[in-house]
């Protein structure tokens, strides 16, 4: 079997670049883990094809996300984008978390239109692009929280 | 009687094992998908009446009723898928030629080396019997601390494709309490050299997924 040195450089910088050190600390030290006692909103997300579940609580109190939880069970990936997830929603208004989720999902699927500096530590999860099959995984967590601020915003008006 | 596992790797006698029919698949076994074989007892099929109408499996025609084919053209109804048939039947004249025999003891010996060297990683859970004999081609593992579907994005990356995940089987992924399992398959045209690139490349998993708490 002969491989191609630059192709076999280009799928190790992919790997890299999917596998960056922050997803892995969040896999291994995930932050805001567990359950809140009495959450304003809970919601769970599945995907069915690999398994992964989340749970996410958020405590809200005028309209602003005061605490945040979530758990569950998969892969790096999945687990690691819901930890950071909690980091970054934390503290912020509703709508300020809708338009995190949609920069995030624009980033996902590579529209364009997010800027990654604006994103921070969650821009460590673009590299999951390359991986098509993958990209689920990083957005499950986010798919869960735009039905809780859904539930959350509908209950409101 | 499912043979779709076992007779790609070994020798099966239908008629010495008595069974009233067996199944088995082409893309299990170097042949196209689409296509298998379903094994019965003539006096069986003989007995049995046709499942699908179509052409083939009629005899004769009237506007009174109709009178089926033999076997095995009774149960042959309509445009058969042919060339992949022709394909399956080239397959099984390669694997012929090989000779089953020799098709389980290169699996085995592949198994028996990829199993030793798999071993001898600290931190990978092996599943299944130790004794080569008593396994098929296959090596169910996991490491305990990464997700299947993280060790099948890596080894994917070096080339080395596997399975991960419940393998149609989530009651015994419970029961063993994981999420899945990865696993890696030898068949004929995989090579002791493979099995090594396969280890280096479970090297590379835990080279990223480094795990400082232990």
């Amino acid at each position: 079997m002969t491989v191609d040195k630059e192709e076999f450089a280009r799928q190790e910088a992919e790997l890299d670049e999917l596998y960056r050190e922050i997803i892995i600390d969040h896999y291994r030290s995930p932050r805001n883990r567990g359950k809140l006692p009495s959450p304003t909103v809970s919601r769970e997300g599945f995907n069915p094809l690999c398994g992964d579940e989340i749970t996410l609580d958020l405590s809200v109190a005028d309209g602003v996300i005061v605490d945040v939880r979530y758990d569950g069970q998969g892969c790096s990936i999945s687990q690691s984008s819901a930890s950071m997830l909690t980091d970054a929603v934390k503290g912020k208004e509703l709508e300020e978390a809708r338009s995190l989720f949609r920069r995030f999902q624009a980033m996902m699927v590579g529209s364009g239109v997010a800027d990654p500096e604006e994103l921070g530590d969650l821009e460590a999860l673009s590299g999951v692009r390359k991986f098509p099959v993958r990209v689920k995984c990083a957005t499950l967590a986010w798919h869960t929280l735009d039905e809780a601020l859904e539930s959350l915003l509908q209950g409101k008006s | 009687m499912d043979g779709a596992q076992a007779v790609p790797h070994v020798a099966v006698d239908a008629q010495a094992i008595d069974c009233d029919f067996l199944a088995f698949s082409a893309h299990k076994m170097l042949g196209p998908t689409g296509v298998g074989v379903l094994y019965a007892r003539r006096e069986l099929l003989e007995e049995m009446e046709p499942f699908l109408s179509g052409g083939h499996m009629i005899r004769e025609v009237r506007l009174e009723g109709a009178s089926w084919n033999e076997v095995p053209w009774k149960f042959e109804a309509g445009t058969d898928n042919i060339g992949d048939v022709i394909a399956f039947g080239a397959a099984l004249d390669y694997l012929t030629e090989l000779g089953m025999g020799n098709v389980r003891a290169h699996e085995i010996e592949v198994t028996e080396y990829a199993l030793r060297r798999m071993r001898q990683l600290e931190d990978v859970l092996m599943y299944g019997p130790l004794d080569v004999e008593q396994r098929a081609g296959v090596i169910s593992f996991n490491f305990a601390d990464i997700h299947p579907h993280d060790v099948g994005t890596v080894l994917d990356h070096e080339g080395v494709a596997i399975r991960a995940g419940h393998h149609c089987n989530m009651p015994l992924m419970r029961r063993y309490g994981v999420a899945g399992t990865c696993r890696a398959s030898f068949y004929v045209y995989n090579t002791i050299d493979e099995a090594d690139i396969l280890v280096e490349a479970l090297k590379k998993v835990r080279a990223i997924f480094k795990n400082d708490r232990r």
